[in-house]
């Protein structure tokens, strides 16, 4: 039997965008998400996106400002890339549906 | 104040992986607007961290696939309370008898005795499981 196939959410997809080639922190993907993604969350999202391979982290080895407070920046991986590709593509398709036909 | 809390809430109750990647940052970002933000900034820091908590005790409960960090130390107290009242329920069998009459008065003193030097040590050794169960788990900061 196949694997399931990968999901991505409406927030996740969000968050591939914002971490597209660059690496974020999660405050920082709050204050660019335009109110979508909220600060007491996004860090249990990000974790299971880790878990689903779509992000990879890392610990902010460059010393900023208050010394201790060890950051976590963020970036998107290329599978999650792709599926986020997949799905905008499948969306797309989808809205040819005829008229009249409820998603 | 609401770092230490917190911290010591989810090295408690969550599971090191879930506070290194949800807790950890959520910390972090605490510790940076508390020395950067205005005073707005840093209450609205204070309140993502409980946010940031209780999301983690949700993954862990709903999404983790080990289950929450407390189940086994949920079902040994269980276990202990399970064992304690099966104990006590045989003491008033004895006491009382198959039809709740009581047989013996001397033998009620014994029992009920030897019933409350079970109590006390049982209250003393629950304390002390707990708190070995929070101590068992190393600081969150050095774990893996």
């Amino acid at each position: 039997m196949s694997d399931p196939l990968p999901s991505i959410s409406p927030t996740e997809s969000v968050i591939i965008d914002l971490l597209r080639g660059r690496e974020r922190y999660g405050l920082e993907l709050v204050d660019q998400s335009g109110g979508l993604l909220k600060r007491g969350s996004v860090y249990v999202l990000l974790s299971r996106m880790e878990a689903k391979g779509f992000v990879t982290s890392r610990l902010d080895d460059s010393p900023r400002p208050p010394a201790g407070a060890t950051r976590r920046l963020y970036v998107a991986t290329p599978y999650g890339l792709k599926v986020h590709q997949a799905y905008g593509l499948l969306r797309d398709a989808l809205a040819l549906r005829p008229s009249g036909v409820r998603p | 104040m609401t770092s230490r809390v917190v911290a010591a809430l989810g090295t408690a109750l969550l599971h090191h992986r879930t506070i290194a990647l949800v807790l950890e940052p959520a910390l972090a970002d605490l510790t940076f607007e508390d020395a950067t933000s205005s005073q707005r900034g840093r209450a609205a820091a204070h309140k993502a961290a409980w946010a940031a908590l209780g999301w983690a005790l949700w993954h862990d409960v709903v999404w983790e696939p080990r289950g929450p960090a407390w189940t086994r130390g949920a079902g040994m107290l269980a276990t202990l309370c399970g064992l304690v009242a099966a104990y006590h329920a045989a003491m008033l069998t004895l006491i009382l008898g198959f039809d709740g009459r009581l047989r013996s008065t001397a033998m009620a003193d014994v029992l009920t005795g030897v019933s409350s030097v079970t109590v006390a040590l049982w209250v003393v050794v629950s304390f002390a499981a707990g708190v070995a169960w929070v101590v068992r788990r190393t600081r969150w900061a050095t774990e893996p």
